[in-house]
């Protein structure tokens, strides 16, 4: 029954999706308002039959529907209900379906925010959003086809791959990043209608930096959870191993950011419109990359899904979108409008700017390239190597640097030629604070050149930071006078914008800090330990209480139990585990953490058994990885501040 | 050149039927006996090889059973005396260029290790050659509007783009 | 059309395409083959009772299967009872069967070996040093090993039956 009402469901969305694809793109072309209605409406209607398939799904997975093809796939009965729901997205083609549920979200929203504005572009940008729509619809109605009808039904199923059980950041970590990712599918339709119309106009300008902001919010978010969710399930201590998956995610992010400080050039003078809307678009065919490399079985990586025949589809998509991209640029880049103003340089803004922007296109040239190169390198001579951490930290520890760099300097310019004294006054303080930050550092004997540079230009753009966000108070505040705070706050709101960019700075730098002191001073301790016996990691007294098997509905784990102090300090008790699933041939750590502001205690075991008094674990002693989480909490509270839309009236 | 010949050393490596341990031969240093040291040189060797039973993490990292073996034995090598090249290449027999973590810096890899440089060069030419190209005369610092300015004042300019706009 | 950004653009787009292209059909997690037709690194291990040392230059003159396994991996038990099954036809022909054991315990494998049938001697390999001469990345793994101790045929994952048997008779 369920089978039948959610390929119904998916029928009527890639009905509606692609009769308003058609009218979008008609409506834009011929300028007809009506078309542009229908589109709208039809965008409306997607969301509707997708969010409709979509819930019949989850109420498949929670009810165990296994006559669901999907359900008798990835559902169990022994499964928590947490994990029935998650199992949507716990396997390809309800990932899919996911997909599309989200695309319907942003389509709705598109043409919602759209509907009587920017009449030049927002016919054509609908249409190309729905394009978009028509292709995933296809998938999930054919090919990747959740629904299928299975007969006779199975009495039970096999549950979700267990990595995903293993951990209840999977409830938060695959949708915030699919927020990202499909996110980016507005801001893509959107640059391509100022190239379909063959101009865009300083509203359309700010209107895609809007757009960008929201998946791009979600992707910086998804991508620090992906980070945690590593930490806390993977058992290594460490949050980022430049796998391919990870790699693809990051790839859109680069672009995405540098498109978003590009476009600021765009939208002030007029600037690189060309080169601004190849990051936009470019930013969206890497989210499509990223999701061949997880789907499509080519290339290695914790979490990519297994192979299937959708690969040949999305690269056969890639293509599509990149020559359709390509050509566009190419026929319509000379059609926009020239700058209205100069660049200003060479020691000004515009040129941090650019600087800023050739960084960011530098990392990610190399991450891909590290990441097809054994692709690459396995075509051409059938030897199979692999590119990891060493090659990555390479080129990504100077270029980072050379970001946070950047984000100090890039501030403190200004946006004309500056004079002599103004450079002084605005750079010298907080080069005295760098002076004095790095000389604290040498007196506590930190010695480490990469990180010892990372903090200084931290230091730097801290200070620059802060006083640019205090500068329109206290400009204010020495031109009204009265109370100070309230000239702060009262600029502040003025410049919600503005300030709301510099507060994702100060969350950038206090993850900068958080991974440079963190990959720094990484210590890694093997202990093999004996009950009761007691040992000193670092600063800390470990005591192995013992060791036992626990019974849980869908899987059987072994359970350590350390007491944890350091000096006179009681810190409590870690209870790092091996969880066994049923489907699973070797074990899965579950590691226990300390965590604080100065540093974790990371445990993680190797070899437990409670039949004997033994145990060999992993002790990751690193300072500060605390800061990347509440840094990524400061970028994402920045950013929700920056997206949020403005209260004023829109214009009659 | 050089790269020709290596590869032409690589598949000599391959099609000879020796017993395939560097380890016959001896160590190229003295046996390493401070603790501290002996620990550095282990993390180091181990850094830089893939643990053979994960995905994509170093056996210094991993906390699978195979790779504590392999640390083990590394640090057991390094003991004796022998370098991280007949280490590294004592595993590269068994387990092939694979299991280093990054292709090592010869023949055409150099490619990968160098193109960021190229990259950065081509990429600051061109951005160099366009500054030059759209540099405005301006000799001071210009009083451009502030973005929050401009947020005061867009639903003016919406207003009149919308007037424009209409047929 | 902007000639220039066209041909930067199939610049990139040509070989990025062909290049993940190629990557199909190719397993990313099969570990390349480098030991197969080189000299069979030598091992003496003991029997997992202790009773005896098996010392593979003893060996010399007659084929050697050696099979490194354990208890808790899922292929070695769909592989294992086959492997029982025609060990005896092979061992009365001269071949010699060795299984080894990888990360495991003892008294789990006795217990494998009770649920799915014994007709060769166990190793022990401690800490791993045999299966790392091996290049042993993950079990099953599989070497048929020749009458001069070469190594002619390496199975990744339970053996092929009708592969494994052509490979062996040809050793024969």
């Amino acid at each position: 029954m369920i089978s039948l009402l959610g390929r119904a469901a998916i029928l009527v969305a890639l009905a509606a999706c692609s009769v308003g694809a058609v009218a979008g793109l008609y409506g834009g072309w011929k300028g007809s308002a009506e078309a542009a209605r229908w589109s709208r409406i039809m965008a409306w209607a997607f969301f509707g039959a997708v969010t409709v398939a979509t819930g019949l799904m989850e109420y498949a997975l929670l009810t165990h529907d296994f006559s669901v093809h999907y359900v008798s796939q990835v559902g169990s009965l022994d499964s928590p209900v947490w994990v029935s729901i998650v199992s949507l997205w716990s396997s390809l083609e309800g990932s899919i379906l996911f997909w599309a549920f989200i695309l319907g979200v942003y389509a709705a929203g598109q043409a919602w925010w759209t509907r009587d504005r920017f009449p030049a572009h927002s016919s054509w940008a609908m249409g190309m959003t729905l394009v978009i729509g028509v292709f995933f619809t296809f998938l999930v109605a054919g090919i990747a086809n959740p629904f299928g009808l299975v007969d006779p039904a199975p009495a039970n199923g096999p549950g979700p791959n267990p990595l995903l059980q293993n951990h209840i950041l999977m409830v938060v970590h695959p949708p915030t990043l699919y927020l990202g990712y499909v996110g980016m599918t507005v801001p893509f339709a959107m640059g391509a209608a100022a190239l379909l119309a063959g101009n865009i106009n300083p509203a359309w300008s700010r209107a895609l930096r809007n757009a960008m902001m929201v998946p791009w919010g979600f992707l910086t978010a998804g991508i620090l959870l992906g980070g945690w969710w590593s930490y806390d399930v993977l058992g290594w201590g460490g949050y980022w191993a430049w796998d391919p998956v990870e790699n693809a995610s990051l790839l859109p992010w680069l672009t995405a950011t540098a498109f978003l400080h590009s476009a600021m050039l765009m939208e002030r003078k007029e600037q690189l419109k060309g080169w601004t809307l190849t990051l936009l678009m470019g930013s969206f065919l890497l989210t499509i990359l990223g999701t061949f490399m997880t789907r499509s079985g080519v290339f290695n990586s914790v979490h990519s899904f297994t192979q299937s025949e959708i690969g040949p589809i999305f690269l056969g998509f890639l293509a599509v979108g990149l020559v359709f991209t390509v050509v566009l640029l190419a026929a319509r880049i000379d059609k926009l409008a020239p700058p209205t103003e100069g660049l200003a340089g060479p020691v000004t803004r515009d040129v941090a700017f650019l600087a800023q922007n050739l960084v960011f296109t530098a990392i990610t040239f190399t991450v891909l390239l590290g990441t097809v190169w054994p692709l690459l390198n396995e075509a051409i001579s059938g030897e199979r190597i692999s590119v990891g951490e060493p090659y990555f930290n390479q080129w990504a520890v100077p270029l980072g640097f050379l970001l946070v760099f950047l984000m100090g300097v890039g501030p403190a310019l200004p946006w004309g030629r500056p004079s002599a004294s103004a450079m002084v006054t605005r750079a010298g303080l907080p080069a005295l604070f760098t002076v004095l930050v790095v000389g604290l550092l040498l007196a506590l004997d930190i010695r480490a050149p990469w990180p010892l540079a990372v903090f200084g230009a931290s230091a730097f753009a801290l200070w620059v930071t802060i006083g640019e966000m205090l500068a329109p108070g206290l400009a204010r505040w020495r031109s009204t006078g009265g109370s100070l705070p309230i000239a702060l706050w009262q600029a502040s709101l003025k410049a919600r914008r503005r300030q709301a960019g510099y507060i994702v700075h100060l969350g950038v730098i206090l993850v900068a800090v958080g991974i440079a002191a963190s990959s720094g001073w990484r210590h890694v301790h093997e202990l093999t330990m004996i009950k009761n016996e007691t040992t000193s990691v670092g600063r800390y007294t470990l005591t192995f209480l013992g060791s036992e098997a626990v019974q849980e509905s869908h899987r059987t784990a072994s359970v350590a139990r350390f007491h944890v102090s350091a000096g006179s300090n009681e810190l409590g008790t870690l209870e790092p585990r091996m969880n066994n699933y049923p489907r699973m041939g070797s074990p899965l750590p579950a590691p226990a953490v300390y965590s604080g502001p100065r540093e974790d205690l990371y445990l993680s075991l190797v070899q437990v058994d409670p039949r004997t008094d033994l145990v060999s674990l992993q002790a990751v002693i690193q300072p500060m990885v605390w800061w990347i989480w509440f840094g990524g909490a400061v970028m994402a509270f920045g950013t929700v501040l920056a997206a949020w839309p403005a209260r004023k009236g829109r214009p009659a | 050149m050089t790269a020709l010949l290596l590869l032409l050393t690589l598949s000599l490596g391959v099609g000879a039927s020796d017993a395939p341990t560097p380890l016959d031969e001896p160590p190229l240093t003295a046996p390493v006996t401070d603790a501290a040291a002996l620990e550095l040189l282990t993390e180091q060797v181990s850094d830089g090889l893939r643990c053979p039973t994960c995905q994509g993490l170093s056996v210094n990292d991993s906390p699978a059973e195979g790779a504590r073996a392999m640390k083990s034995r590394i640090r057991e090598l390094v003991a004796q005396g022998y370098t991280k090249e007949q280490i590294d290449d004592y595993f590269v027999d068994r387990y092939g260029t694979w299991v280093l973590l990054s292709p090592p810096a010869e023949g055409r890899h150099w490619a990968v290790w160098l193109a960021p440089v190229g990259f950065l060069l081509v990429g600051g030419a061109v951005a160099g050659g366009f500054m030059r190209a759209r540099k405005t005369g301006a000799g001071a610092e210009t009083a451009s509007v502030e973005p929050e300015e401009l947020d005061e004042l867009e639903p003016w300019r919406q207003r009149i783009l919308a007037e424009l706009e209409r047929p | 059309m902007n000639w220039k950004v066209l041909a930067v653009g199939a610049l990139l787009i040509i070989p990025l395409v062909w290049v993940l292209a190629m990557g199909f059909g190719k397993d990313p997690r099969a570990l390349p083959n480098v030991l197969e037709g080189k000299q069979a690194p030598g091992f003496a291990l003991q029997t997992m009772d202790g009773d005896r040392t098996v010392d593979l230059a003893e060996l010399r003159g007659k084929p050697v299967v050696v099979n490194f396994y354990s208890s808790w991996c899922v292929p070695c038990a769909q592989e294992h009872p086959w492997l029982v099954k025609v060990a005896p036809a092979y061992q009365a022909r001269g071949v010699t069967f060795l299984g080894v054991i990888y990360n495991d315990e003892p008294v789990k494998v006795k217990a494998f070996l009770r649920r799915y049938g014994e007709a060769y001697p166990t190793l022990i390999d401690p800490a791993q040093r045999t299966a790392m001469d091996y290049g042993v990345a993950g079990v099953p793994e599989t070497f048929l090993i020749d009458a001069e101790g070469r190594i002619a045929r390496k199975f990744t994952g339970p053996v092929v039956p009708d592969q494994f048997l052509a490979a062996l008779e040809a050793l024969l």
